[in-house]
């Protein structure tokens, strides 16, 4: 903060700063609630999430079904808690996958450098060209409609953006003054990368982490609502959102719900993905 | 000028190759035989087999496939169609436009949203309105366009009787997807012009021009706005893969025709060519959209542009 400012100035950084762990504690609470729904679903639930019954098709949210029931009489609610499963293990897996497989090529090429750093650019300039979602359908063309093929279409399409911004980071980091220190002394440069470079890369690497599980859930969601999301997941938040879209004018509540789910889960990612480069900038600079 | 034109198309060249290269690659290398892709699993005799594959070139070593498939490209000839057989650019030229007037439709709409709301949060910095821009903005950017999509037809269409909510054949069927693409994409806009805004303003050349007199107005228009706008552009350009994307995905939601749904029918019938072609297409258009963004950049900003030719 500024040294000249003014107390006004230091009152309302310090109110942002309890409304933003507000903030904070909401995206915790929901990111957990989310996975107790994805480890425990029968607890949560409180039904079947595939029990058909016709004399319930289509009723509006209630005491007895939270968020509604859509046209073959399921409860939303308990669609919701089972698909929150599927929605985790891409989001998370993929973005692990991708983020790691990124990072290490971003990291190694930008601290390398010379023209190993030349193709990991090259490589991700054409990647990049190819916007998250296309890159993913690529390989979702090319291979078996399965969940663990989705992970890798998914996790493919998350490489650039991490390879771009770990590079960064590492070319960065390479010119500090304490790897110079390391390096006169005579440590292997897999050492090198490993001890120093790698830790000052975490809070980007994290941060970008943090966000991507929003971004690969979102991908994933939109697959599923293409009609080219894995066969076997079957409450699926992406395929109830399409099935509901029919009854948009008045059975709103199959759309809307699940797509109030979707939204949550970015915005809790990038509310923490916020918080994690807040706590980590005062050590960059 | 020239030298920076020249430099752009440089680096943009090769990009498009290996692009070329990866959708090629990942179509052909990865399982599934084309032939019964083709054949769609009928009974055929060898014979039949042997025409589909001399057909499509099929006996060829996959590098020579490869070679023939960019050379044919660059003539505007992207193979035949694995299910019609017919060349699959006079599919994709019939659809082509749809896509085009939409992704363009929502630039236009996030570029004027982006640009405005960014000003208007910066000028009421502080205030209700400004908290409200930023509110709706985080949350415009956060939702993805399955979910805006239904929403904006529930509101515009159903609950208020404004915009039709499907179809593709006039203006007004234009809107709804175009705002959902353009609310989608303006967010980060928003954000990035009002943050520049309020950082140029606390610039010493803006207490120089108050100094020397320049009215209020013209210090906000002509320079504060103008600084603000050079990194929007370039956001505006990397936006666009975004909107291209997208709109594959909001023409299914607002069953409109174009792109997209050639797209998605190419994956589900497995039919390469096709796929390929539109993912290539796609692709070149948007590194020729941002090789020119990249050279406004350097025509708006003397200082880029003093940076590249010198």
């Amino acid at each position: 903060m500024d040294i000249g400012a003014t107390s006004a100035e230091l009152t309302a950084g310090r109110l942002r700063l309890s409304r933003s762990q507000i903030g904070l504690a909401v995206a915790i609470f929901y990111l957990l609630l989310l996975a107790g729904w994805a480890v425990a679903p029968s607890v949560f639930a409180g039904g079947d999430p595939t029990g058909v019954n016709p004399l319930a098709a289509l009723t509006g949210p209630s005491a007895g079904n939270l968020f509604g029931t859509d046209q073959y009489g399921r409860s939303i609610y308990a669609e919701l808690v089972y698909g929150a499963r599927p929605a985790l293990e891409v989001g998370v897996f993929s973005t692990l996958l991708g983020g790691l497989a990124g990072s290490l090529i971003g990291i190694v090429g930008g601290y390398v450098g010379g023209w190993l750093d030349l193709l990991v650019m090259r490589l991700i300039d054409m990647l990049l060209a190819l916007p998250g979602l296309l890159l993913a359908l690529i390989f979702i063309a090319a291979l078996p409609r399965t969940l663990s093929n989705e992970i890798f279409a998914i996790a493919i399409s998350s490489v650039p953006a991490f390879a771009r911004v770990l590079r960064g980071q590492a070319v960065q980091v390479r010119s500090r003054l304490f790897i110079d220190a390391v390096t006169v002394t005579g440590l292997r440069r897999r050492t090198i990368i490993a001890r120093h470079v790698l830790p000052n890369c975490l809070a980007p690497a994290m941060e970008l982490t943090s966000v991507y599980v929003g971004v690969a859930i979102v991908i994933a969601a939109s697959l599923s609502f293409l009609g080219l999301g894995p066969s076997e997941v079957v409450p699926d938040w992406g395929t109830l959102i399409q099935s509901g879209q029919g009854y948009i004018d008045k059975d709103w509540w199959i759309s809307v719900f699940p797509g109030i789910a979707v939204t949550l889960t970015v915005i809790a990612g990038s509310i923490i993905g916020d918080r994690i480069r807040d706590a980590m900038e005062p050590a960059r600079g | 000028m020239w030298r920076v034109v020249g430099r752009r198309i440089a680096v943009g060249i090769p990009v498009i190759i290996g692009v070329t290269a990866i959708i090629f690659f990942v179509l052909r290398v990865l399982p599934g035989n084309p032939v019964d892709i083709i054949t769609q699993g009928a009974p055929t005799t060898p014979a039949e087999r042997q025409n589909i594959i001399n057909e499509f070139g099929l006996n060829k070593p996959v590098l020579a496939q490869f070679g023939s498939f960019v050379w044919d490209s660059l003539r505007g000839n992207f193979g035949d169609s694995f299910s019609t057989r017919e060349p699959v650019i006079s599919q994709i030229a019939q659809q082509a436009l749809p896509t085009v007037e939409l992704t363009a439709f929502a630039m236009v709409l996030t570029a004027a949203l982006g640009i405005g709301l960014g000003v208007v949060s910066a000028l009421l910095h502080g205030t209700v309105a400004d908290a409200a821009i930023r509110a709706v903005t985080l949350l415009g950017s956060s939702m993805p366009i399955i979910v805006t999509g239904p929403l904006l037809i529930l509101l515009l269409s159903f609950t208020v009787h404004v915009f039709p909510a499907t179809g593709s054949s006039s203006f007004s069927e234009l809107v709804l997807p175009a705002l959902s693409l353009a609310l989608f994409a303006c967010g980060v806009i928003v954000r990035l012009v009002r943050g520049s805004m309020l950082e140029v303003k606390n610039q010493e050349f803006v207490t120089a021009l108050r100094a020397k007199g320049t009215s209020e107005a013209r210090i906000w228009l002509r320079h504060i706005l103008r600084n603000a706008l050079v990194p929007a552009v370039t956001l505006l350009g990397v936006q666009l893969g975004g909107l291209l994307a997208g709109a594959v995905v909001t023409e299914t939601v607002f069953a409109r025709q174009g792109l997209g749904s050639l797209l998605v029918n190419g994956i589900n019938n497995k039919d390469y060519p096709m796929v390929q072609a539109i993912v290539l297409i796609i692709a070149t258009a948007y590194i020729v959209i941002n090789i020119v963004v990249d050279i406004c950049y350097s025509v708006l900003d003397p200082r880029v542009r003093a940076r590249l030719t010198g």
